[in-house]
């Protein structure tokens, strides 16, 4: 086997095992949601500041994000932490829309 | 013997032997009033032109029940005639009429995120006869010349917050609005964050023919700045605006 023929085996063998890699790590979201008045939801904090806070309720689903998006007012305070199938354990946050 | 007549509902009876009239009747107050100088027509004669008129009153009517009937007829014909044809021809040509639209678009900053997020309504349209089928998705980003498609994984088509994979239903005479979202990969972002003519377009191919919607947005150095660089969150609504040609 000549060096030409070993580059495109390795080649197309790194080709083929790089695109379901690269979609079990590729993490989606899914249309956020714009918390209206009442609106109450829990999970780990993705972003927070002063006017903002964004939280992912499904923390334990590694291939789709779902994000809520509370803006002032809002109200928060700390919810059970979650267990995930994987072993993770996250803390979670509940929040609700004033 | 005696002599019967009937004038008026009154019987009279002549009695022979004393040439009195023997009436029963038990009123003469109804007595017919008589002409001076002929007898009145005889109740045959009356009950004659009784029937007689009533024949021609049921004539009449009869007459104006068959115009009028075929008025109606002829209406009926009318509209029934066009439909009938128009059912003919869908009956025979089946056909769907898909059309997949994107009107506006919103792009997701977030620091915490590893990729803006892009979601639009895309509104899937058949307004044809016949159910039609999407069979499956693409996606393509170009941006100042350079494409790149996105994969299935970048690119996810939601309704009421369940992701759906195609094939997609699209049934006759429906319109459905679907949540399309689309998140970058470390590529496809830095494409996305550069200045310029952004132009999404989404393919959708059908049993018999392809369907595309494409979206076109513009974005400044500063519109680059604000979405993709910002410390805090930031949301912009774009409306689609695609050259003509293109």
């Amino acid at each position: 086997m000549n060096y030409v023929t070993q580059i495109a085996i390795l080649a197309s063998l790194v080709g083929s095992f790089s695109f379901p890699i690269r979609g079990m790590y590729f993490q989606a979201y899914k249309p956020p949601i714009e918390a209206k008045t009442g609106y109450v939801a829990t999970g780990t904090v993705v972003h927070e500041d002063t006017q903002t806070l964004i939280l992912n309720t499904t923390p334990c689903d590694d291939r789709e994000k779902q994000l809520v998006i509370f803006r002032t007012p809002f109200g928060k305070k700390n919810a059970d932490p979650i267990l995930c199938p994987s072993g993770k354990t996250l803390q979670q946050t509940t929040a609700n829309k004033g | 013997m005696g002599q019967r007549r009937a004038i008026h509902g009154v019987t009279s009876r002549y009695d022979e032997q004393n040439g009195v009239p023997m009436s029963n009747q038990t009123n003469n107050s109804a007595e017919a009033p008589r002409s001076e100088g002929g007898e009145a027509p005889s109740v045959e004669d009356q009950l004659r032109k009784l029937r007689s008129d009533l024949e021609s009153l049921k004539a009449k009517s009869r007459s104006w029940v068959k115009t009028w009937g075929v008025y109606l007829g002829m209406l009926g014909a009318l509209v029934a005639l066009p439909k009938g044809a128009l059912d003919l021809v869908t009956q025979l040509w089946q056909r769907p009429d898909t059309s997949v639209t994107i009107k506006n678009l919103t792009i997701t900053h977030g620091p915490g995120l590893s990729s803006e997020i892009v979601e639009f309504p895309l509104v899937v349209m058949n307004l044809g006869n016949r159910d039609d089928v999407l069979l499956s998705r693409g996606a393509t980003l170009t941006v100042a010349g350079t494409s790149v498609d996105l994969s299935e994984d970048e690119f996810g088509l939601f309704d009421n917050g369940t992701k759906i994979e195609t094939p997609l239903l699209v049934p006759k005479d429906a319109l459905r609005a679907y949540d399309v979202s689309v998140t970058f990969n470390p590529k496809t972002r830095g494409m996305a964050a550069t200045p310029g003519l952004h132009k999404l377009e989404l393919r959708f191919p059908g049993v018999n023919q392809s369907y595309a919607a494409s979206f076109c947005f513009s974005l400044q150095e500063s519109d680059v700045e604000n979405l993709f660089k910002s410390n805090q969150l930031e949301t912009r609504i774009f409306s689609t605006n695609c050259p003509v040609g293109r």
